[in-house]
């Protein structure tokens, strides 16, 4: 009820203040289901609602909301707001590149064409290169996208992103010695990245070098889950709202040395919601690097009397023996 | 409140208006009639969910024969219905009758203890030529033993088989050669009640695997005097990172490697999938990742739930589907030359239809009797998505998702067949388990689905087309089914190869029997048996449209 009564009251304040025409406009902007959504999520989202419905024609309005609604996964309504702004301002790459991002999971086919039109604009960004190549990839279309891979890999000489990609391409087709050239080449570049040793652990096995595929494999295991690159062109850059997404922002803060700002935005985070693990953990480690373990640990320590877990047992069992945390810790929930 | 929606509109007006009108003939070829046969309907006060994580999980249903009456009988595991007190409910044994309905064997079938159900394995341990139970739940699992005559004792601990972490899937096999079914207990994850979960728009939400550690699974082997013993450990079947790594959902074993031993291929759930290579001796390595069946063909982890096995390319090899998450796809790994699979999803089409559906039950099939594999899937989501047209208006209208039927055109390329689904694609639920088998005794294989509204969903066949044919293959080794025996049948010049295979899908076991469709061969010139045990032998043909029982040591040695 608290929600519909927000939505109401924000409705009703952007309707009172103007004309019709107006509220038809807001009425016709896409909104997600928000019951149930946290009230500065909601809040924001209607911000930028409201924005948009003051100026309908603006393509800066239009891409404020989408970007709104792709920080918090409403990756349809996102796709349907960066539509609009590409309409309207044809001459951005940011548009469709996001609008590509939007799509890629859910509906890959259609993240082609705004991929392909970003990239005309971004012909030298090795990332838009990746993302147009992935995408080929994903829907079957992979000679297509070695060229783009390897543009990718010429462009950005330290990254073993694309080469890594084209490796897998090639294992996927049974083509062992072409994947460990591009295998080889990735792992020269990042030694770290889980899904090359992956590679290498298959191609090893194909070739019949069953002790280098075992080495391969059993580092796979040691390693996390490789997440997306940042990629400043896909990433919005909002005030955030939600203990996720302040989550999300408090850990950029922190590896830009910004300590205070993250403390903030974790508490912030915390405060909208104490059972959100991740906003608990990381302003927990955060203050036990800056020289308050103690109320890091008493920090975890309430949130195991919340939700009582193996995973914040260990956690906190790490963070008062000051060793570092597992893999597995931070991740989504 | 009803989970499912399985009448179309025109039936929905029938039953409004009382029976004065014919009611419409359903289009489709696989119609529901679990409904006029006994088994259980959707509940129309099924409650709103808890957040529970247990209870968006089950899914068990078995088809296997339990009495000794020569039709399929059915075992089906429930969970108690969310809002109401934290319990355990009894699961249920459904005899088939001779008029092809189901009754309730009730405490007279002996499954008395109540569990918050899960999964199952169903397999003859003691070779006394009868099917016993193995019952996965949320909490202690329970081993049953047959009498032949279709009435279940409790035999855990005599057995000796005690595991109380959250079992899923589980499957028989007989992974050391030495004649006695040795059982494989998927394990999920080290739940914590308390712990609330949100969605990334920050709703409660149902939680995920990553938000606990894994359960580890179970190997136990049978020691052949009723007992089992658990030689996780000493079969290697262990994780480096103290167990961090296994979410356990879907399990089969069979022999995936072609080297003539029995592995074990576990799908995890957000974690890289193991496949156990059968090393011998009872030793087990994990060469999911080298073998490329761990991950997906960009290397990450995926959700992995049920698993099916078939030979889809026609190569006479063993493949691999493993369901999926939405946004992720239902992963098709072929094998090849090379002791690599190859990921084969996008090739397939499959990929063009799976990104919006959470698939878990699963199952290769010949449902047109055209002599190659076809692919059921049932779906369900387990966080909340867009409602699918025609959800229904309850706290499930974001979790239910259609099921999805797909024909083989050949070479392992697939097409969705909605309109031939009838009703399997038609009704809508939250679907986990999925048991394949020849229900009705006609010579093709009928589907029965469990769904989360502890509703079952029988799915009756009538595709094959008049002028097809087919044929029923029963291995059996030690005078019970050799589950995991593969079979090829030569029939007009063509070789095809199905396994007989109860364990797999998700959480479900299948008929053992292996099914083939011949076309329009009315004969078959040979049948050819990898045994569980590495030997093979191969025997006579003969007529079509029959089931043939072949005998390990009554074949030619090959």
């Amino acid at each position: 009820m608290k929600h519909l009564a927000l939505l109401l009251a924000l409705c009703a304040s952007c309707h009172g203040s103007s004309a019709p025409a107006l509220a038809a406009a807001h009425d016709s902007i896409p909104l997600p289901a928000l019951a149930h959504v946290d009230l500065d999520v909601v809040a924001a989202i209607e911000a930028a609602r409201a924005e948009l419905a003051a100026d309908p024609t603006s393509a800066k309005a239009w891409g404020r909301l989408a970007d709104r609604y792709l920080v918090h996964d409403f990756m349809a309504e996102a796709a349907q707001c960066y539509a609009r702004a590409e309409e309207l301002d044809p001459e951005s790459y940011v548009w469709p590149y996001r609008r590509g991002w939007s799509l890629i999971d859910d509906r890959p086919e259609e993240a082609i064409g705004p991929f392909e039109r970003a990239l005309a604009k971004l012909e030298r960004y090795a990332q838009a290169h990746e993302a147009y190549g992935e995408v080929l990839v994903r829907v079957g279309r992979g000679a297509e996208a070695v060229a783009h891979l390897e543009r990718a890999s010429e462009l950005d000489p330290r990254s073993g992103h694309a080469d890594t990609v084209l490796g897998l391409y090639h294992v996927s087709l049974g083509e062992f010695e072409r994947a460990l050239v591009h295998l080889e080449r990735a792992l020269a570049r990042e030694d770290q990245r889980v899904e090359t040793h992956v590679g290498l652990a298959q191609v090893y096995l194909a070739l019949g070098e069953e002790e280098l595929a075992r080495r391969h494999s059993e580092v796979s295991r040691t390693l996390p889950q490789s997440s997306r690159r940042d990629d400043p062109f896909a990433s919005p850059n909002l005030a955030p709202a939600g203990a996720r997404a302040r989550t999300k922002f408090a850990r950029q803060l922190e590896r830009q040395g910004k300590l205070a700002e993250a403390e903030e935005q974790y508490r912030a985070g915390l405060a909208g919601n104490a059972q959100h693990y991740q906003a608990r953990l990381g302003l927990a480690e955060l203050l036990a690097r800056s020289g308050r373990r103690a109320e890091g640990v008493t920090l975890l320590r309430e949130g195991l009397a919340l939700s009582r877990t193996a995973q914040a047992e260990l956690d906190l069992a790490r963070l008062e023996s000051g060793t570092a945390p597992a893999p597995e810790s931070r991740r989504e929930e | 409140m009803s989970v499912r929606v399985s009448a179309p509109p025109a039936a929905l007006l029938f039953v409004v208006l009382g029976a004065c009108a014919p009611e419409e003939p359903r289009e489709g070829q696989f119609v529901e009639v679990g409904a006029s046969r006994g088994l259980p309907r959707p509940d129309p006060a099924w409650p709103a969910g808890t957040y529970f994580m247990p209870e968006i999980m089950q899914g068990g249903v078995g088809l296997f024969e339990a009495d000794g009456d020569g039709d399929l009988d059915l075992v089906h595991v429930r969970i108690p219905p969310p809002a109401l007190p934290p319990g355990r409910i009894r699961h249920v044994l459904y005899l088939q009758q001779a008029d092809g309905s189901f009754r309730d064997a009730g405490p007279e079938g002996g499954l008395l203890e109540e569990g918050f159900g899960q999964g199952l394995a169903i397999g003859d341990t003691d070779n006394d030529g009868d099917n016993d139970l193995y019952l996965t739940n949320y909490g202690p699992d329970v081993f049953y033993t047959n009498d032949g005559r279709g009435r279940f004792t409790n035999a855990t601990a005599t057995a000796g088989l005690e595991d109380s972490w959250w079992g899923t899937s589980a499957a028989f096999g007989d992974v050391d050669g030495d004649g006695f079914l040795d059982l494989y207990v998927a394990n999920y994850v080290r739940y914590d009640p308390e712990k609330r979960c949100t969605d990334p728009s920050e709703r409660s939400e149902y939680c995920g695997p990553r938000s606990f550690h894994g359960a580890p699974d179970q190997l136990w082997r049978n020691e052949g005097d009723g007992t089992f013993r658990n030689v996780t450990q000493q079969a290697g079947v262990v994780l480096p990172q103290d167990d961090a790594r296994g979410h356990g959902l879907g399990v089969v074993i069979t022999d995936l490697t072609r080297d003539g031993r029995a592995d074990i291929f576990v799908a995890n759930d957000a974690q890289a999938n193991q496949l156990w290579v059968n090393q011998g001796e009872g030793r087990f390595e994990d060469e999911g990742v080298a073998r490329g069946v761990g991950l997906n063909r960009h290397g990450q982890t995926e959700a992995n739930m049920g698993v099916a096995v078939g030979d889809v390319d026609g190569d006479l090899a063993p493949d691999l589907l493993v369901t999926h998450l939405w946004e992720e796809h239902n992963r098709l790994f072929l094998a090849t030359k090379s002791p690599v699979f190859r990921d084969f999803t996008v090739e397939s089409g499959l990929a063009k239809h799976d990104l919006e559906r959470t698939g878990f039950g699963c199952g290769f099939l010949d449902f047109d009797h055209d002599g190659d594999q076809d692919l059921a899937v049932v779906n369900g989501a387990v966080r909340r998505r867009p409602p699918v047209p025609g959800a229904p208006d309850t706290f499930w209208r974001e979790y239910v998702e259609p099921n999805q039927l797909f024909e083989n055109l050949g070479g392992a390329r697939f097409e969705l067949v909605e309109a031939t689904a009838g009703d399997f694609a038609r009704d809508l639920a939250a679907s986990r388990g999925l048991a394949l088998g020849d229900v009705d005794g006609d010579g093709d294989v009928d589907l029965v689905v469990a769904n989360l509204d502890n509703s079952l969903q029988l799915y009756e066949n009538r595709l094959p087309a008049a002028g097809t044919h087919w044929l029923l293959v029963r291995v059996l080794t030690h005078g019970r089914d050799a589950l995991g025996a593969q079979v090829s049948v030569q029939a007009g010049g063509t070789a095809r190869l199905a396994l007989a295979l109860a364990g797999s899908s998700y959480c479900s076991s299948n008929d053992p029997r292996v099914h083939f469709g011949l076309g329009a061969s009315a004969s078959y010139e040979a049948l050819e048996v990898l045994w569980p045990d590495g030997t093979r032998e191969r025997f006579a043909g003969g007529a079509a449209d029959r089931e043939v029982r072949l005998v390990q040591g009554e074949g030619e040695r090959r």
